[in-house]
């Protein structure tokens, strides 16, 4: 009988309560969507810093940790001992060479890195094969084609199809040297990069260069890159011959602003919960207390005063119920959208340079469970503990006193 | 008239001064030049074996050099099998490398003049001697012995050159350098090139076996011996250009 006459009060009234339920609804999906743009916000600095080229960790000889030697290589076969459901890799392997295009009278040349990677694999680390501005990826097998840095390409003069000279150190101290053709042209993110980066199939640099099966590192990417220090203390454990690098020691000017951004987000935390907090307790309590003369016939009518409170707490649950199904509707929806379709604010504010890395200003959200689930229980628990002050002091109320207010 | 006697003193003991050091400036930079060039004539041609020693890696590579004047020299790899046929050319200022097995031609950047040639601790500078010491370094003999002295070179200012002080240890009597110094823009010691086996080819003292070594890792070396050098030979002089490259290839 409680749950249906605290439905139908409800309902007898629906622009009351379709206000209310609106207010409470608008605040607990603002509140969703905000802590995820907060947390989006997070996630876009450290995705544009890794899924550009870095990773979130390095896997390389121990040798070469101390001395970049070409021939310092590893196996390119994955260890079993790294494979995880929750951790993807791909291999690489560079090589330092001089590059050149034009012909005998017109000759641009320049020194280079070339990146040998496993295009397959690549896609799921980082975006280099698919970050282009003219031409197609890098296909699956080893084809003589390559892809220039967007500088380089305009250095060289080069456009798809131009044809490239690379020369420089083999495996054991041999001269490697090469031809391919100009596929696509890249742009990671980093001006620095684009000047002296090229990209070929793993397969055609272990050609060149005259080292088969052999990499230079294994570029990892995690499920949760936040949490990237027990992974790699884990792998340093396990295979004390390799040399594990986070992208924590890469950019440690990155760590420090992630670590610091927890401290900030736990204050944007507190000044919105507050915020709905004070919203929501706000319209059930204006909606209670223009209950006032209704709720004091019903105590003259015979209800007792623990009924009456029992019936308001039970619509306010209804309420916040209500709202939270609402604020998941709407909220959720928008942290949906904006996750799935970021909004890259590139091509009206540009790249921003900070630190060394070429960072892309988006607006992105990250659903995580505590920052959807969190305001939802919040505005349900709000529904009732908004109730309880206004009820009480209505009830608390003498009959004559409430009765004769206007 | 006594005072004008004093004055003519004066000025002649200045001017017998700016001589002398004119004319001591003007042989150490005949010394330098000697040695820059010591390979090197109208027209040149050598065959050397360089021996290359790295921590990883060690490699041997035979070839044949030629040159015409300063200006112009060719440098091309006979062993192993493998690289054969590559080749670096040099005209003025500019330098080239030709690839056979690609059949294309590369040129290297003047930036990349300090970079390794072909592996070795020689730079393409060292090899194709585009800087020109005794003219973009200021000479100073700094220290001296009965049978050994040293020239300090420093470059001159707006001097655009790889090495902030090169020490060239002489040797007297033959003004022959037998060690050379090199040293970064701080001055420190980066690598030392020693000279050795030294034979006289038409007048001159020339060392058939040059070692250099970088500071930093001692046990590495590249060594290059003279097996034969002739100076002033005839020429085919149309080989050096950079379509003769390709003509060349085999």
């Amino acid at each position: 009988m409680l749950w249906n006459l605290a439905f139908r009060n409800l309902t007898r009234n629906r622009r009351r309560t379709g206000l209310t339920l609106l207010a409470m609804s608008m605040a607990c999906s603002l509140l969703m969507f905000t802590l995820s743009l907060n947390d989006g916000n997070l996630w876009s600095l450290i995705l544009s810093a890794t899924d550009q080229y870095q990773g979130h960790f390095r896997i390389q000889s121990e040798l070469r940790e101390s001395d970049p030697d070409l021939n310092h290589t590893i196996s390119d076969s994955l260890p079993e001992v790294f494979k995880s459901p929750a951790v993807d890799y791909s291999p690489r392997l560079r090589g330092m060479f001089l590059m050149s295009s034009g012909t005998d009278q017109d000759m641009r040349s320049l020194p280079v890195e070339i990146l040998g990677i496993d295009p397959d694999r690549e896609q799921k680390i980082t975006s280099l094969n698919q970050n282009l501005m003219a031409g197609k990826p890098l296909g699956k097998t080893q084809s003589g084609a390559i892809l220039l840095g967007k500088e380089l390409a305009n250095k060289l003069r080069a456009e798809i199809g131009t044809e490239i000279i690379v020369m420089g150190q083999g495996a054991q101290g041999a001269i490697a040297s090469g031809l391919f053709t100009v596929q696509g042209i890249f742009s990671s993110g980093d001006q620095m990069r684009d000047t002296r980066l090229s990209l070929i199939h793993l397969d055609d640099l272990q050609g060149l260069i005259g080292l088969p099966k052999q990499i230079h590192e294994w570029v990892g990417k995690t499920s949760d890159p936040l949490n990237i220090d027990p992974l790699v203390q884990n792998i340093r454990f396990m295979t004390p011959q390799f040399s594990v690098i986070s992208w924590r020691d890469d950019m440690p000017q990155l760590a420090t602003v992630v670590d610091h951004w927890f401290i900030v987000q736990i204050i944007v935390i507190v000044i919105f919960y507050s915020a709905v907090i004070l919203i929501a307790a706000n319209t059930m309590s204006m909606a209670i207390l223009e209950r006032n003369k209704e709720l004091s016939i019903l105590r003259a009518l015979g209800l007792k005063r623990r009924f009456v409170l029992k019936l308001l707490l039970t619509e306010g649950f209804l309420l916040g119920i209500g709202a939270a199904l609402f604020g998941a509707a709407i909220g959720g929806g928008l942290v949906a959208y904006f996750y799935l379709y970021p909004l890259d604010l590139t091509p009206w504010f540009g790249e921003i340079n900070w630190g060394g890395l070429a960072l892309r200003p988006a607006i992105r959200a990250w659903p995580q469970i505590n920052t959807l689930m969190s305001p939802l229980i919040l505005i349900c628990a709000l529904g009732v503990a908004a109730t309880i002050l206004p009820a009480l002091n209505i009830l608390h109320k003498r009959l004559y006193q409430a009765l004769g207010e206007r | 008239m006594e005072e004008s006697l004093v004055h003519l003193l004066k000025i002649v003991f200045i001017l017998n001064s700016l001589s002398f050091l004119g004319a001591e400036d003007l042989v150490l930079t005949d010394i330098i030049r000697d040695i820059e060039t010591q390979h090197l004539a109208k027209t040149s041609y050598a065959k050397t074996r360089m021996q290359i020693k790295k921590k990883s890696w060690s490699r041997d590579m035979v070839l044949s050099m030629y040159g015409e004047g300063r200006d112009k020299f060719l440098a091309r790899i006979e062993a192993p099998i493998k690289d054969r046929g590559l080749t670096s050319l040099k005209i003025n200022q500019e330098m080239w490398n030709y690839m056979p097995n690609i059949d294309r031609t590369i040129k290297v950047p003047s930036s990349l003049m300090g970079d390794s040639w072909m592996g070795s601790h020689f730079t393409n500078d060292d090899l194709i001697k585009s800087n020109r010491i005794e003219e973009l370094y200021s000479l100073k003999k700094t220290q001296s012995q009965t049978d050994l002295f040293v020239i300090e070179a420093i470059p001159k200012e707006d001097s655009a050159v790889v090495w902030g002080k090169i020490l060239y240890h002489i040797k007297l009597p033959q003004k022959v350098a037998v060690k050379v110094e090199y040293f970064d823009e701080d001055h420190i010691l980066v690598r030392k090139m020693s000279l050795e086996n030294f034979r006289e080819i038409e007048g001159r003292h020339i060392p058939m076996l040059m070692r250099i070594s970088p500071i930093e890792n001692p046990e590495e070396s590249t060594t290059v011996i003279y097996e034969d050098l002739k100076l002033n030979l005839p020429l085919d002089t149309h080989m050096f250009s950079v379509q003769a490259l390709r003509r060349r290839k085999n």
